[in-house]
């Protein structure tokens, strides 16, 4: 009598947790990508969060700026904070530019890529002063975030 | 006199050692964003963390045995094997995020970069679990942690208006700007970071590993009932701080050096000192308390020779897990993954584990066959299964919140 071959069953226990782990593996994908934006409004929710974003880091970077002015900040931190601040505002202008912006979004697009642009440039320049303990320049630089934040809240008020 | 002493430093300890990266990174982003909208939350999370580290403490005291030990003997090795999957791969991202947050705060001290003090810490946080004594490093890194109050400082010498504040905690709601969404999300990653499954498991196997027995009840629950919830007040004032100096400018802390600016506005830079050593204090306490915590649940659950007080080579697997687990921590970490990140994900897989962990416990506390006349009251009863309740809802919504908000954007 010829034999049938019984594939080994899965215990439960380890099945459940195949699951759970697949499902958290895709919740981590999901919630990690960068989506197209199908239509305007979706890019125009992105670009308010790059916005956002962006006033949050050149907030930061100009909070660390006026504490180096009155020596209230260790240099080490500052140096890392305003490092961090670049870093993230690259990011953020990366991923917005990777978003293709759909049509009639031009100028939403040229006025926020212009401004992560000035934003970038100025925290650049902020941890470049607090390195040299340039005063005279953390002093300009203050100035010109003040700006640059002036310009993102209207940005956001736009988007809004 | 001695029994008091033993009290107040078990208090301290407890104090300092409540708050790790998890409470901070957590409670400073809602802080940043929401005010003190969620401070419902972190009560509800330090209430619900009361109730059951008393419970585990309290079958450590009696049974003279470990958690995970007794939960497999009681409720099967399957659920047992459910409850050691979910509780031990959180606590080993907890870990790697600890081991990760104590490079980063050794950055801000010192602006070499993080990845150069990665496998350093990890070497040390292994050096120290294989050679420093369990209370000495229970009690120096919990003492030290307490250096987090510059945060209340800091929030009291920066003169907020107090009125505010409360009416943003007695009131709370969907600021402006946010939405429903990513409010509920921070509800239930603070809720994670607050109920962290490794805290009951430390303070159950260090119970065992310290003897305790009946008589010590007593003072376990003073930890527990007046350490934690002072250590929740810590948690909270780095939310307030957060509130009062980052979310009128419209910073949302992402990083450990935006979380340490307030204090730097409120106390120049002595009090920064004493926040970066806070920093150091509670994530390289955490992390020697996570690593422990991976080797106890894996060593209980196989029944092997475990703890710090015997000798190594008698608990030979359960530092060869610990040793395994901080390998693995840093090369994880040396993949260049932003240890914030997987703070922020850690916390709300735990909230995603948290039923698995807590539910055995509530069973075996109230078992009369182990537990005797030390068995749950009705209101341990009452109190756990409203809390697993509420754990299991937050539980259900992790996932589903964290794709809908995108991990919080």
């Amino acid at each position: 009598m010829p034999t049938v071959a019984v594939p080994p069953q899965v215990p439960r226990v380890l099945r459940l947790t195949r699951t759970i782990l697949l499902v958290v593996a895709l919740a981590l994908v999901l919630s990690a990508c960068v989506t197209p934006a199908l239509n305007a409004a979706d890019y125009r929710d992105k670009a308010l969060g790059s916005a956002e974003a962006a006033t949050s880091e050149v907030g930061t970077a100009k909070l660390v700026c006026g504490l180096l002015l009155r020596e209230r900040v260790l240099q080490s931190t500052a140096d890392e904070t305003l490092g961090a601040s670049e870093d993230a505002l690259g990011s953020i202008s990366d991923s917005l530019l990777a978003v293709q912006p759909p049509r009639g979004a031009d100028p939403i697009y040229l006025r926020l890529a212009t401004q992560l642009d000035r934003a970038e440039s100025a925290v650049r320049d902020a941890r470049i002063a607090a390195r040299r303990s340039d005063t005279d320049a953390l002093v300009d630089l203050v100035g010109r975030m003040d700006t640059i934040l002036a310009d993102l809240a209207a940005t956001e008020e736009l988007l809004a | 006199m001695k029994r008091g002493l033993a009290v107040a430093l078990g208090i301290l300890t407890a104090i300092g050692g409540f708050v790790d990266i998890g409470d901070i990174v957590t409670n400073a982003q809602v802080g940043s964003r929401f005010g003190l909208a969620l401070v419902w939350v972190v009560v509800t999370g330090v209430a619900g963390i009361c109730v059951f580290a008393e419970m585990s403490g309290r079958v450590a005291a009696v049974s003279g045995r470990a958690t995970f030990d007794v939960v497999r003997e009681r409720l099967g090795p399957r659920v047992g094997l459910m409850n050691l999957v979910a509780s031990a791969s959180i606590t080993l991202l907890t870990f790697i995020a600890e081991i990760g947050g104590v490079a980063l705060a050794l950055q801000l001290a010192t602006s070499i970069n993080y990845f150069l003090w990665i496998p350093l810490v990890g070497f040390l946080v292994w050096v120290v679990l294989w050679r420093v004594k369990f209370v000495l490093l229970e009690n120096v890194f919990g003492l030290m942690g307490l250096a987090l109050i510059a945060f209340g400082v800091a929030v009291w010498q920066l003169g907020p208006d107090w009125g505010d504040l409360w009416e943003q905690a007695a009131q709370p709601g969907t600021p402006p700007g946010e939405s429903a969404f990513t409010y509920w999300y921070y509800a239930v990653a603070l809720l994670g970071a607050a109920m962290t499954p490794y805290e009951v498991f430390f303070f159950s196997s260090g119970g065992v590993e310290e003897k305790w027995k009946t008589r010590d009840i007593p003072v376990m629950r003073a930890n527990v009932f007046v350490g934690f919830p002072l250590g929740g007040v810590l948690s909270i004032s780095i939310a307030a701080a957060a509130a009062v100096v980052l979310l009128p400018m419209s910073i949302q802390a992402d990083t450990l050096g935006q979380v340490a600016l307030p204090v730097a506005v409120a106390l120049g830079k002595i009090g920064l000192v004493v926040v970066l050593v806070g920093f150091f204090a509670a994530t390289f306490g955490a992390a020697c308390e996570t690593g422990l915590s991976v080797g106890y649940s894996i060593s209980q659950y196989f029944g092997w020779q475990w703890g710090k007080y015997v000798r190594p080579r008698e608990a030979a697997r359960f530092h060869l897990t610990i040793l395994l687990g901080t390998i693995l921590g840093v090369a994880v970490l040396l993949t260049t993954v932003d240890p914030i990140k997987v703070t922020e994900y850690s916390v709300v897989f735990s909230a995603l584990a948290l039923p698995l962990t807590y539910f055995p416990i509530l069973v075996v506390a109230n078992d009369r066959d182990y537990m005797g006349q030390h068995a749950n009251s009705r209101t341990a009863n009452a109190l756990g299964t409203l809390f697993l309740f509420i754990i299991g809802v937050a539980s259900l919504a992790a996932i589903p919140l964290m794709v809908v908000t995108k991990a919080g954007q």
